[in-house]
């Protein structure tokens, strides 16, 4: 069961923020990188109590194998996420004209991938995020050095149109991470707080180069950009003779691959944990998400809805299994 | 009535007769229609004896001197049997190798592996002495691995001449060979060779367990126990490594792998191997850190172009030609505009030509290879490209991949067929697609272990340590200390 290391959980989970910025289309404020900073110190204390708990030697896979109701709705959760991000990489897709013919195909494919990928198992995935990752950071490398010709430092100014505490809700609304490491901490031998500091020490600093570098390029440019990492991007080009367009692009379908199968792997284990006789687990959760994010893209929803399921995870899940443990049901 | 071929099986079950008459006779019935059996019957101290040798296998110069005539000399009191036995084993030395053969099948694997068998009238079992003179090719310069400052040896087809190949560069006594005998038809020797003191025991054990699952008839060449030595899972490139240099075989040695050493193949088998191995040479450590670094570098960038650059163009100027700038995007619109074809068979009609043009070259006889250079590159490159059948952006762009393809011969197969993956995935989704693939394709490298040593270490998962000798070429002084073995990979 112990498969993975803390450092790969660590960037399994910044790949996951990653790709929730660079597909971001609220424009970036110096407000934000303040609400970021605020949120992403607030999810660190809340993550403490999920490493408490299982440094006590708690396990999630053990009690799902026990009981069905909790970690059926924890597969529902991913479920839902993983519809979201479907619809998410519908959207940007479109800006970035994505030459698929029919907006169902380009979901279909990924989806096709995202089943082989997920048959490979959460170890893959995590040694493959050691190789995304560093084409992320060399990608924005790549962006640095298109931006700094282009860079105009006086962009960098607060916005009328928005406020720290936005931000900090904002961030919130689209901290998945925090879950997600409560799943995955299921994965590591010796979790400790090295994981969560790493984590949102890392979603901060990510989110200061993106959103710097944007204001930068952009300016007043970005209110009118639909998704404003692409509008920077294709802005900062780093050769006067050739765009470099071509590597954001990879790198999109690359995160959105990543993303899928994370919460495929992660909901197919948790479903094979707790209706062990369901065969092809994997199938039916992308089925599943596809058809989530065809009901989303039918209405829409205010991302506050994540900020209670947050606090239920950080707050109520350690205290019910932390009780548990104490009467010998999970340890 | 028993089938001929079942009795012959039945009889190399049974243990060698005494009576030396019924024990010809046997040997007579199981070598029943080959002509190289050679039967030499003699007194040996006034016992009947006989010795016997496969035509062509054994040296007649060293049988002669080392067995005929000092055999024939023998005297020994009591004339007995038990007598005689005795004192051909412990009082004479006429081979370095000896054995004996307690049934017809282990008389007749030594019979043709060039031993001299020796059958004695009371003796319940064959004495075998090693006298082994077949024809073989000397040991020459390795053919697919060259190398400007390495050995110039490689490995022959003879696994005794290999074995002593390794031995010469290794003589700790730490190095073990250890032989094994698979095929149930072609008995062919297999030589483990590995460090003790370096290699896990559980990886022994496990290559050990999986050679004995196989139910081979023959063993003719390395690729017959790849399949059997790999994961199951399919992985789009090798895990199993191979290599037909000594001092390559004895520096993967030294890292705690182990080495398959296979009788009538000049290729050793390393296992693990790992991904990052195809891009590393011999002459690495022995040009500078410096200049190392920088050519691997280049390979790694090779890699890319090799397996990229067709698909990249033909997404960009299929799907995405804003990507391009104007005065490209211009050069690369003339050019197609008048070719016949859609671009994406374009680009797989070449890539599918070069293949027969390479496998013409490498199947046809020396004499009229340098015909096809002349058809190849002057005729059918130069015709296409003048009547417009295919564009020369085309032609430049396959041409260099390929030639990309050349600086990391380990990975050929694998980056033939992914390229034309790559293709199709562009020509149908451009970036989309190759970005789809590329992700299987990595996903596929991060599974893929090699018994339990993931391949794509030190990248994933990362080990910072792995580097000097991956990213970098670490110098002598730093890379000697740490004694770095594989097994650090291990999960």
């Amino acid at each position: 069961m112990n498969k993975l290391r803390v450092n790969q959980v660590s960037i399994v989970l910044l790949l996951n923020t990653a790709f929730t910025f660079i597909c971001q289309n609220d424009a970036f404020t110096v407000e934000g990188i303040f609400g970021t900073l605020l949120g992403s110190a607030t999810l660190l204390l809340l993550s403490l109590p999920l490493v408490w708990c299982y440094r006590r030697g708690f396990s999630f896979s053990r009690y799902a194998q026990q009981h069905r109701v909790l970690p059926l709705l924890v597969v529902a959760y991913c479920l839902i996420r993983g519809g979201i991000s479907f619809l998410r990489i519908q959207h940007t897709g479109e800006t970035l004209a994505l030459p698929v013919t029919g907006k169902l195909m380009a979901a279909a494919l990924i989806a096709l991938v995202c089943l082989y990928t997920a048959s490979l198992g959460i170890q893959a995935l995590a040694r493959s995020s050691t190789l995304i990752f560093g084409i992320l950071l060399f990608t924005l490398a790549v962006m640095l050095i298109g931006a700094i010709p282009q860079a105009a430092p006086q962009n960098i100014a607060f916005s009328p149109d928005d406020t720290i505490w936005k931000s900090f809700l904002r961030t919130l609304s689209v901290a998945e991470e925090l879950p997600l490491l409560f799943l995955l901490l299921d994965f590591v031998k010796k979790p400790n707080c090295r994981i969560a500091l790493h984590l949102w020490i890392g979603k901060f600093l990510i989110f200061l180069y993106i959103a710097l570098l944007s204001m930068a390029v952009l300016g007043s440019r970005m209110k009118s950009a639909p998704f404003p990492f692409f509008a920077a991007t294709a802005v900062s080009q780093p050769f006067s003779t050739q765009r470099a367009d071509a590597l954001y692009f990879v790198l999109f379908v690359l995160l959105s691959v990543f993303r899928i199968t994370l919460y495929t792997v992660l909901s197919a284990h948790l479903l094979r944990l707790t209706l062990p006789q369901l065969l092809h687990t994997s199938s039916i959760c992308l089925v599943v998400m596809l058809a989530i994010s065809w009901a989303s893209a039918q209405f829409s929803l205010s991302p506050l809805w994540h900020i209670p399921i947050l606090l239920g995870f950080a707050g109520i899940v350690p205290l019910y299994f932390s009780i548990l443990q104490k009467r010998g049901a999970c340890a | 009535m028993i089938p001929k071929s079942n009795e012959t099986e039945y009889l190399l079950r049974q243990p060698v007769i005494a009576n030396l008459e019924q024990n010809i006779a046997c040997i007579q019935k199981i070598a029943e229609g080959s002509s190289d059996l050679l039967v030499n019957r003699f007194l040996l101290s006034g016992l009947p004896a006989a010795l016997l040798c496969c035509e062509g296998m054994m040296s007649t110069a060293m049988l002669t001197e080392l067995i005929l005539e000092p055999i024939t000399r023998v005297h020994v009191t009591p004339k007995t049997t038990e007598a005689i036995a005795d004192y051909l084993q412990n009082r004479q030395l006429y081979s370095t190798d000896r054995s004996q053969a307690k049934t017809y099948a282990e008389l007749f694997r030594f019979l043709h592996s060039g031993f001299a068998v020796l059958v004695l009238e009371g003796l319940n079992y064959a004495l075998v002495y090693g006298v082994q003179g077949y024809e073989k090719r000397s040991v020459s310069t390795p053919t697919g691995e060259d190398n400007i400052m390495g050995a110039k040896d490689g490995f022959i087809e003879v696994i005794r001449i290999n074995m002593s190949l390794v031995r010469r560069r290794m003589k700790s006594p730490q190095l073990k060979l250890k032989l094994l005998t698979k095929g149930t038809k072609s008995q062919t020797d297999l030589c483990l060779c590995y460090m003790a003191d370096r290699v896990p025991k559980a990886l022994i054990e496990q290559i050990l367990a999986r050679l004995d699952q196989m139910e081979l008839e023959s063993i003719l060449s390395s690729g017959y126990l790849e399949p059997f030595l790999e994961n199951r899972r399919c992985c789009f490139f090798d895990t199993i490594g191979t290599t037909q240099r000594p001092d390559v075989l004895c520096a993967k040695l030294l890292e705690g792998r182990v080495g398959l050493l296979i009788d009538g193949t000049p290729f050793a088998l390393i296992i693990p191997k790992l991904f990052c191995e195809s891009f590393q040479t011999m002459d690495d450590y022995c040009f500078r850190p410096a200049y190392t670094t920088l050519i691997r570098w280049i390979k790694y960038l090779a890699f890319l172009v090799a397996l990229l650059l067709p698909a990249l163009y033909l997404a960009i100027a299929l799907h995405h030609p804003e990507l391009l700038n104007r005065t490209l995007l211009l050069i690369l619109a003339e050019a197609e505009q008048n070719a016949p074809i859609s671009l994406t068979a374009e680009a797989v009609g070449v890539l599918v030509v070069y293949e027969i043009i390479r496998e013409a070259g490498l199947r046809l006889p020396k004499a009229v290879g340098g015909a096809v250079s002349i058809v190849a590159g002057l005729i059918i490159g130069d015709s296409a490209v003048s009547s417009g059948l295919i564009s020369t952006p085309m032609l430049t762009v396959t041409a260099i991949s390929i030639i990309a393809g050349f600086v990391i011969p380990d990975l050929a197969q694998s980056i033939t067929l992914l390229r034309l993956a790559f293709l199709f995935a562009a020509g149908f989704w451009g970036l989309f697609g190759i970005g789809l693939l590329g992700a299987v394709v990595l996903f596929n490298l991060c599974a893929a272990e090699s018994f339990g040593f993931p391949i794509m270490a030190p990248f994933a998962p990362l080990y910072r340590r792995g580097f000097r000798d991956t990213l970098t070429r670490a110098n002598f002084r730093k890379m000697q200390s740490g004694n770095f073995t594989v097994e650090d990979y291990y999960e």
